[in-house]
């Protein structure tokens, strides 16, 4: 009895070690792709998630500077910036966000520049276009195939707001607020698109091109500039940021005819 | 009709509470007395949301819930609208989320019953649903108001799933939570407060009712040495 309690004794102590060196060796190993320089800490607007990790690899390759980056609303992030989140370079998808920082001192004056013009777009399920038969367009929201159409949360995501400002000028937001729905960014609307729970929605032109070549059922209308202007995206270097070289050099990367040509073919102006 | 993020929550969460209180009596009772290998699967399976990051179990019921997947069609075809973004499946997904919440404590209290009393009960001719509904049940008073508040306090707080498959909408699925993140997060918001507020004062009053309970169970405990 005694002996078979040593040995089991014996065993979880072995566990136990070997948790903590696995623990140990996950926390403290020096991951590879990490183990040269520390990466350049991205916080992109989620208009940017079909086209910018294209962009980070190429920038990637060039230069030798790694990049990570982390998605969400340009509101969330901005608040994130104002918080002090360890953030080198802000990707936005208005120039309100930017301009606000900037002036608080969060982010560098100088290092603001549009780097693209981003394009409303209305994307509607194929299966309303069947029964309108029509191209997509915002009348087609009024039919009672699209029982929810999905725009992003207009208080954080640049392109929920323009989206409720087209909807405005139309004159079509009273009557049609019932049906809206509202994603925390432009991904989870493309998240609600995709499941078939909203018919309808309001997407960049980047993330419609992006939901177009997966299987999703549908066709999308650019409603920028007539129903609402294109969307100017600004980026800053965050001034605590102590990246500042390769931040910069990440932003003439994107400002380069290369990436700006990149841009327009996927999705912006 | 438009009601306040408030209403909504308060409305979800006592409902939640409630229907689950109801159902965690036969599923806890499978789960102590019925002593099969199935039970222990269903134990896992009951309390698998407890380890589910809440937006994965969103993403996995929205997708359930569209109409365009057979259960979401038929439940759409019942209700008249589709599950996803109304109060209807706000209450289902919070049902499905506090569910371990509500279970847990009552199939505790369940196994705590002195296997001496349930024995006694039998002897003297008792079938099982009577010796559940005599013994067992008023036995375990203090699990069942322990899971009630639980699964309350639990919908109060919950976010990533209402956040799914709710859509956020004001008047109808924006709950007190989800009012807390957008007006912490906006900028032209005056802070969050008007939705902190209610929620401190839900969290406190939920775990002082916890304690008390706790409290009263510990005075009026059976003497485990008579037992």
């Amino acid at each position: 009895m005694r002996i078979h309690m040593k040995r089991v004794g014996s065993l979880s102590g072995l566990a136990l070690v070997s948790a903590v060196l696995l623990l140990s060796g996950v926390l403290f190993l020096p991951r590879p792709a990490l183990a040269g320089k520390a990466p350049l800490h991205v916080a992109a607007a989620a208009d940017l998630m079909p086209v910018l990790p294209h962009l980070s690899r190429a920038f990637t390759k060039k230069s030798g500077i790694p990049v990570k980056i982390s998605w969400g609303s340009t509101g969330e992030e901005a608040l994130a910036i104002r918080h002090r989140a360890p953030y080198d370079l802000f990707l936005a998808a208005d120039s309100v966000h930017p301009a606000g920082l900037a002036k608080a001192g969060y982010l560098e004056k100088k290092s603001l520049k549009p780097y693209a013009k981003g394009i409303l777009v209305l994307w509607v399920s194929k299966k309303v276009l069947v029964a309108g038969k029509a191209l997509p367009n915002t009348a087609l929201l009024s039919r009672p195939e699209i029982k929810k159409f999905a725009l992003a949360n207009p208080r954080l995501a640049p392109y929920g707001r323009a989206a409720l400002s087209c909807l405005r000028s139309k004159g079509l937001w009273s009557k049609l607020r019932k049906k809206a729905v509202y994603g925390n960014s432009l991904a989870q609307v493309a998240q609600y698109l995709r499941t078939g729970t909203s018919q309808a929605g309001f997407l960049s032109e980047s993330q419609a091109m992006a939901l177009a070549k997966s299987r999703v059922k549908g066709d999308f209308v650019a409603l920028s500039p007539a129903c609402h202007p294109y969307l100017t995206q600004d980026m800053g270097v965050v001034s605590r940021s102590k990246r500042k070289k390769e931040a910069n050099a990440f932003e003439d990367f994107l400002m380069s005819p290369d990436a700006q040509g990149y841009l327009k073919e996927h999705g912006y102006h | 009709m438009i009601h306040s993020a408030l209403s909504i929550t308060v409305a979800l969460s006592l409902s939640t509470a409630t229907i689950l209180s109801l159902m965690a009596l036969p599923l806890a009772g499978w789960i102590v007395f019925s002593g099969g290998r199935a039970s222990a699967v269903g134990e896992a399976i009951l309390t698998l949301t407890l380890v589910l990051p809440p937006a994965v179990l969103g993403y996995l019921l929205l997708v359930a819930f569209s109409p365009e997947s057979p259960p979401g069609a038929l439940m759409a075809r019942l209700l008249g609208h589709p599950l996803p973004f109304s109060f209807a499946g706000l209450l289902l997904a919070s049902l499905i989320y506090s569910l371990p919440f509500a279970v847990g404590p009552v199939a505790q209290s369940f196994r705590q019953v002195p296997k001496g009393t349930l024995e006694m009960a039998r002897i003297l001719g008792a079938g099982p649903l009577t010796v559940f509904r005599k013994v067992v049940v008023p036995l375990s008073l203090p699990g069942i108001a322990t899971g009630w508040i639980l699964g309350f306090a639990h919908t109060v707080g919950e976010f990533g799933v209402v956040m799914m498959v709710g859509g956020n909408i004001p008047g109808e699925t924006r709950t007190l939570s989800l009012k807390a993140y957008d007006d912490l997060l906006s900028a032209d918001g005056q802070g969050g407060w008007e939705a902190i507020l209610p929620l401190l004062l839900f969290s406190f009053g939920a775990l002082l009712a916890l304690n008390l309970v706790r409290r009263r169970e510990a005075s009026h405990a059976p003497d485990p040495t008579r037992g």
